[in-house]
């Protein structure tokens, strides 16, 4: 397994690479935020949004947080795509070689999930180092403490596992040449979980929309249901983040043991 | 005496796909041996080589390499064998160096020293990206993955097909090396069949999924003849005799599967020899008649 292992990095080669600069970039842009927002035009811009009213405390210090963490998601998100992996394999019809290796179609699968395991080690890694700076190197200045940060690079991590779990079980699903679609498949299916675990919500914002569009919009009393903003999903996720954490070993193991049946019973598909 | 050892051994097996069928095949090949596996495009060669590397599994029959069943555990077996594609397979932008890498993780066996001999020999940069390699070069560079771990088996699906005449008697010096060695085999799957009247020792002739002719190359050779004929005189040759009758430059040409006797029995007929190209073609179109009068 360890020559598929190789082989499968030597595949991610040119990603390491633009995570590389990603990381450097980010870094430095993470950095600059972080200076801006103690004594720049950022921290000015909140000021003024504070004195009119705009914004509370603790409104700030989450949008703060959003921006680095969307900062921060985008080397994990570069390194953690295991479909590039059946991409590559696809293009190059490596399966049939792979096929008359002496390693079982366990191992074969395995070397898949093994590869994007050491990437997500390394984009975590990344994150965890952009942390450390942004939180303890420049202490003076920090605007999320180390905890917060490594809370949310757990969170960050768990969405990435989970939707490439998924991803790379759709592609041995499709089998080969069916990335783009196994990626799809991925968010419909993301979709669907997301609307059938909030079903109660989403059937009250229907509901409001159907009166406010038959009421019109100048007489609608607006919706009864309290509609979360991206501060209140984050606080919730971040406060769940050990079910997280849990929901994404299981769906990454069943993910895995599935991959293992499917390539078993298909054959031949990596 | 000892018994010869077959390599792989496959006994009827059947795959059915509902619009190709693999029809209780049987065949073996002995330890040391070429074995050329022929048949049309189509006419289910790849399909039988995925069976006996356990990539897909058979309906109903079973298949043994080196005396060992496969369901028991095919990878392992993998171990000895040496595997050639009609296409490459490997990345792009892979070197020698980079699938030496690879390939020394993977195989027990593997032989870094005689690999970066052969990139030498067939003239191969190691540095090279394989994805820069022209076809030739290509399939010499599988033929040198596949002799560097040892393999005690090489079995290729079309290694020749695409190639020039230079480069393909090259490939087949390159097996006759290999076969030097007596516990080594290849199956050799092709449809050029002037390749494996040079190299094999026999010969499975497979046609629309059935095997159709079996044994060693040199007496199937030796039994086959092509009598040119006029019409007329195609009703004086025993039925028995014939294989398939196709319209000639004269009259008639009839594949016949005894030689000696139809020059004995038909002294005043001219019977030449058959080669493996003539015989195969003789064959389908019999298999193609036979199945049209079924219907």
């Amino acid at each position: 397994m360890k020559g598929l292992l190789i082989k499968n990095l030597m595949c991610m080669k040119k990603r390491i690479y633009v995570f590389a600069f990603l990381f450097v970039g980010v870094l430095i842009m993470a950095i600059m935020y972080v200076v801006s927002a103690k004594y720049g035009n950022i921290a000015l811009a909140y000021q003024n949004a504070l004195a009119e009213g705009g914004e509370d405390e603790f409104n700030i210090q989450a949008l703060s947080e959003i921006v680095l963490l969307v900062v921060m998601i985008l080397p994990i998100a570069e390194l953690v795509d295991g479909t590039k992996l059946f991409a590559s394999d696809s293009k190059a019809g490596f399966a049939k070689v792979a096929a008359g290796m002496p390693l079982s179609i366990g191992k074969r699968v395995s070397s898949f999930f093994a590869t994007t395991l050491i990437l997500l080690g390394i984009g975590i890694a990344a994150d965890v180092f952009i942390a450390f700076v942004l939180s303890v190197v420049l202490a003076d200045m920090a605007l999320i403490s180390f905890g917060d940060f490594i809370l949310s690079i757990v969170v960050i991590a768990c969405v990435m596992a989970m939707f490439n779990a998924l991803n790379m079980l759709f592609c041995i699903f499709l089998g080969p040449g069916k990335e783009q679609k196994a990626t799809e498949t991925t968010i419909t299916v993301i979709t669907i979980g997301l609307i059938l675990i909030n079903i109660k919500k989403v059937i009250w914002f229907a509901k409001d929309l159907i009166i406010t569009l038959s009421k019109g919009f100048n007489q609608a009393e607006g919706p009864e249901v309290e509609i979360s903003t991206v501060f209140d999903i984050i606080g919730w996720i971040k406060d769940k983040a050990a079910v997280l954490l849990i929901v994404t070993l299981a769906i990454s193991a069943l993910s895995y043991v599935a991959s293992i049946f499917i390539a078993k019973r298909k054959r031949g598909a990596v | 005496m000892d018994e010869i050892r077959n390599v792989i051994e496959v006994k009827n097996i059947t795959k059915d796909y509902g619009d190709f069928k693999l029809d209780n095949i049987s065949f073996a090949v002995p330890e040391g041996s070429v074995c050329g596996f022929i048949g049309q495009n189509g006419a289910g060669k790849t399909t039988t080589i995925r069976l006996i590397l356990d990539v897909i599994r058979a309906d109903a029959g079973e298949v043994f390499l080196f005396g060992e069943n496969i369901k028991n555990d095919s990878a392992k077996l993998r171990e000895d064998i040496g595997i050639v594609y009609d296409e490459m397979g490997f990345h792009e932008f892979m070197t020698g160096r980079d699938i030496n890498i690879m390939m020394k993780n993977i195989y027990k066996n593997w032989d870094e020293k005689a690999f970066f001999d052969y990139l030498n020999k067939f003239a191969l940069p190691a540095k090279k990206k394989c994805g820069d390699f022209s076809r030739g070069m290509r399939m010499k560079l599988q033929i040198a993955v596949a002799l560097s771990h040892n393999a005690k088996l090489l079995i290729m699906d079309e290694p020749t097909s695409g190639l020039d005449p230079i480069v393909r008697n090259e490939m087949i010096q390159i097996f006759r090396e290999y076969v030097v060695e007596e516990d080594h085999s290849i199956l050799l799957s092709s449809h050029i069949t002037a390749d494996l009247e040079k190299l094999a020792d026999t010969v499975v002739f497979i046609n629309g999924g059935k095997i159709v002719l079996a044994g060693n190359k040199d007496d199937m050779l030796e039994t086959h003849g092509l009598v040119k004929c006029k019409k007329e005189e195609l009703d004086s040759i025993s039925k028995s005799l014939i294989v398939n009758v196709q319209p000639g430059v004269y009259g008639c040409e009839v594949l016949v599967n005894d030689r000696a006797a139809c020059e004995k029995l038909y002294p005043g007929m001219v019977v030449e020899p058959a080669n493996l190209e003539e015989i195969m073609l003789f064959y389908v179109n019999k298999a193609a008649e036979d199945s049209k009068e079924a219907r």
